[in-house]
């Protein structure tokens, strides 16, 4: 029986990582981005969503679960994007460490003003998010706020490194500030925008171009004959472009791109797994230019 | 005598507090309705201003007398001597007046009316007025915020079949299976038979959250056909040690994949048999729950349960409804033990096996004759083993399009009883030794976003032996075919339409049946997340 204990001990001493790094688990490749950026050589980061799919419908994988027993801080999206899996893998981890309210749990909607809030909670709406829209981080300024913010968590739980994380985080921001006015001046004048979620009102917003529509009849309900109907019949003979996510269905968007002479684009709503600051910033271009494409 | 006394006593200090009550109640009113109060304060303030004003004009006269009498002389002179003894006779009076309002007015502060809420009015209820507290009574609260998460989950099921709706006893009594008896409740959570036309299954109340930054209670109530039952009602440790949850209370056991799944979270209308049958439905029961998630890079997770056994085909201590055939056996009775294993797989897939083994240290079952008459007492060990088995794939596509679910389980039960006591024709101590076992394996596709077709087969029974006092009788198997069409139209409704296709073995005689279901299963309101 000692022999057992011991052995288990032995093994799982071999198995702790002996590097001082801080252990990070991101919810989605965007907040993995961000933790990246900051943290640098300091930290691990693993992904528990991968980009293509949506964040809203995924499963509480055990591999999830694998990953937040061993971490040391979560960064999740918050204001409920993950509410149908994060909080049951968080459960299933049963690490003291990650709770919500612990130095371990850092969730960018705290951390900013979202917009769209004070919704009523009414499931006949569709999925709303009562709390605000969670789909900021389409937004660079407001990533470049939560960055600041991580920066400071990451600084009160690996100390000596404080200062590196603040100054990556300022050059992130700093980055995003020198593009913020191109980015507006490129997109001024676009006519507008139909998205396919409500997860694209945050970089409309940012840009200053109106969005037009929703090819969601409601938020979580997949587009019907007649809301596209009225969507063309509300929108013919203006201006505009259609854009939505690699996880969308195509035929709404090219029915109504169709009917209405416009572009429609698909594009990654989330950056590339091993995403960098750099990435983030090029994954903008993309969409500024998607949304600008319209006004020339 | 003594009795009597205390009575006497008893009755002498209630008249005597009444009375008292009375006195100290009366005392400060004296008569005076609340109302007569409120005006006699109003009249007390208004009078003392009144008071205020002629005494400081008294002041004001009395202090320019001297300065006039330095310049007056003769009648002048005593009429303004004769101003300055009236004047200060007249403040005398006018000071009396005032310590004699004042003290009544202090007197008065004591007495309840209904100045904290504005001046009493002739239609308010006299003597029901708060005590002026002199500030805000409010409180500062957050009212209901600290409600925990509720869902309700209405199941409703149109149910047909075309054994004159006999198809769940059908199975219930499958030959080798039905030699389990139901003394009252069944020990396990049936969520089984179903009339022919319209049920309203349950409904599933489920409440949870944080009770304080160390424990977190679900409760999970079904009201169906029974009333109100506690489907699930526990207490887990949310910080206990890294790694380490303790459950207690009212829980479905973690052995297997399927059995610590709520009907809401079923890929079928009804349970697979091989639950069904060697546990009665669902091992839910009593007892304390130990998992342990070491940080291993693998998913691995082991747990133990000591659970006091109150399931009939598993642990059961029959002695409360047969205290003539059997004596009680303490509980906890049943002890069990999982362990799940899951690789890395990458995010478009997810594997996880499992072990699971329980063993009951007691058990005790009745075997009843056709009449309904009690033939034989059992009483002995009882032991399973399970292994269980899924896979899943995450295909990308929009709600649930393409992606597969493939799960499998197989359990095994053994029994090894004994006659007990009782009228039936065997002697004491003759050994009755039962080893049954069952295996379902079930798909589920997502044939286009928010439909799924699913499939399912069951078979209980590969290993249906029994032997007693050493002659074996081997049994048939039963077996199921399941196909059920759902619809999501969200992730908190779904309408599904089911067909299954059964042979059960009924006294040595082979029993086909159909089934339909139509199901309705709604969840409203916040519902925590489920796992894996």
């Amino acid at each position: 029986m000692t022999t057992v204990v011991a052995l288990m001990f032995v093994l799982m001493a071999m198995l702790t990582p002996a590097a001082a790094e801080v252990r990070v688990v991101a919810s989605t490749s965007s907040m993995a981005m961000l933790a990246r950026e900051v943290g640098g050589p300091q930290v691990s980061v693993t992904t528990l969503a991968p980009p293509d799919r949506d964040p809203h419908y995924l499963l509480a994988r055990p591999s999830m679960m694998v990953a937040l027993r061993r971490a040391d801080l979560l960064v999740a999206v918050g204001a409920e994007l993950e509410i149908g899996w994060l909080p049951a893998a968080i459960q299933g981890a049963s690490n003291p460490k990650i709770l919500p309210g612990q130095a371990g749990y850092f969730e960018g909607a705290a951390q900013i003003d979202l917009i769209e809030t004070g919704q009523t909670a009414d499931r006949s709406r569709g999925d709303v998010h009562p709390m605000g829209n969670p789909h900021y981080y389409l937004d660079p300024v407001r990533m470049a706020t939560v960055a600041r913010a991580l920066a400071a968590r990451l600084g009160a739980l690996d100390p000596p490194h404080k200062d590196a994380f603040a100054a990556r985080a300022a050059a992130f921001s700093a980055a995003v500030d020198a593009r913020a006015d191109q980015w507006r001046r490129q997109a001024a004048g676009a006519p507008g925008v139909v998205f396919y979620h409500k997860d694209g009102n945050y970089i409309a917003a940012f840009l200053g171009v109106p969005v037009l529509g929703w090819l969601e009849p409601l938020p979580g309900i997949p587009p019907t004959a007649s809301h596209l109907r009225d969507l063309v019949e509300r929108l013919k003979s203006t201006k505009g472009v259609v854009l939505y996510n690699s996880f969308h269905p195509k035929d709404g968007p090219e029915f109504l791109s169709r009917q209405l002479g416009w572009k429609a684009v698909q594009l990654p709503i989330e950056v590339p797994l091993d995403a960098t600051g750099a990435t983030y910033l090029s994954h903008i271009d993309q969409w500024v230019q998607a949304i600008s494409g319209a006004a020339s | 005598m003594a009795r009597d006394a205390g009575v006497r006593v008893t009755v002498c200090t209630l008249a005597w507090c009444l009375i008292a009550l009375t006195l100290v109640e009366a005392r400060p009113i004296r008569g005076r309705t609340p109302a007569d109060i409120e005006r006699r304060r109003a009249e007390i303030v208004d009078r003392l201003a009144a008071i205020d004003l002629e005494l400081s004009a008294a002041a004001d006269r009395l202090t320019g007398i001297p300065a006039r009498m330095a310049d007056a002389e003769g009648d002048a002179r005593a009429a303004l001597e004769k101003e300055q003894r009236s004047l200060l006779a007249r403040r005398g009076a006018l000071l009396d007046e005032q310590a004699t309002l004042q003290t009544e007015q202090a007197e008065l502060a004591l007495v309840r009316t209904r100045t904290a809420t504005g001046p009493l009015q002739p239609t308010d209820p006299q003597g029901l007025s708060p005590l002026d507290l002199g500030a805000q009574t409010g409180q500062v609260s957050s009212g209901q915020s600290f409600n925990p998460a509720i869902s309700v989950i209405p199941d409703i099921a149109y149910y047909n079949d075309d054994v004159a709706g006999e198809a769940f006893d059908v199975v219930e009594e499958a030959d080798g299976f039905g030699a389990d008896h139901h003394d009252g409740d069944s020990g396990g959570h049936g969520h089984g038979a179903l009339e022919r036309g319209f049920n309203l299954r349950e409904m599933e109340l489920a409440f949870s959250g944080a009770v304080d930054p160390y424990f977190d209670v679900w409760a999970t109530l079904a009201v169906g056909e029974d009333g109100l039952e506690a489907e699930e009602v526990y207490v887990q440790t949310r910080k206990f040690l890294p790694g380490v949850q303790l459950r207690v209370g009212r829980f479905f056991s973690g052995v297997g994949h399927i059995n610590k799944q709520h009907p809401h979270q079923w890929d079928f209308v009804d349970q697979a048999l091989p639950m069904q049958a060697l546990f009665g439905g669902t091992l839910v029961d009593t007892g304390l729950q130990v998992t342990w998630l070491p940080s291993l890079p693998l998913y691995t997770l082991f747990g133990l349960e000591a659970l006091q056994g109150d399931n009939e085909r598993l642990s059961h201590d029959a002695s409360d409804v047969h205290p003539d055939l059997f004596q009680e056996a303490p509980g906890p009775r049943l002890f069990t033990g999982f362990l799940k294993v899951s690789p890395d797989i990458g995010f478009a897939h997810a594997l996880q096996g499992g072990v699971s083994f329980g063993r009951s240290r007691r058990h005790q079952e009745v075997v009843e004759g056709v009449d309904g008459a009690i033939d034989e007492s059992l009483e002995g060990e009882t032991w399973f083993l399970g292994t269980d088995w899924v896979w899943r794939y995450d295909s990308a596509r929009p709600l649930g399009r393409g992606d597969l679910t493939v799960q499998g389980e197989y359990l095994y039960r053994k029994k090894d009883l004994a006659v007990g006591p009782g009228p039936g024709p065997m002697p004491p101590g003759t050994p009755v030794v039962s080893a049954q076992d069952g295996l379902y394996a079930q798909a589920v596709y997502g044939i286009a976003s928010r439909w799924t077709l699913a499939g399912r087969v069951d078979v209980i029974g590969l290993t249906n032996r029994v032997e007693t006092g050493g002659i074996v009788s081997e049994y048939e198997r039963t077996r199921r075919y399941t196909a059920a069409l759902t619809f999501n139209p969200t992730e908190f409704s779904r309408v599904r339409v089911q067909y299954e296709n059964g042979r059960a073995w009924n006294d040595g005689r082979s029993v086909p049946f159909q089934q339909v279901f139509v199901q309705f299963q709604m969840s409203l309101g916040v519902h925590g997340a489920h796992r894996f």
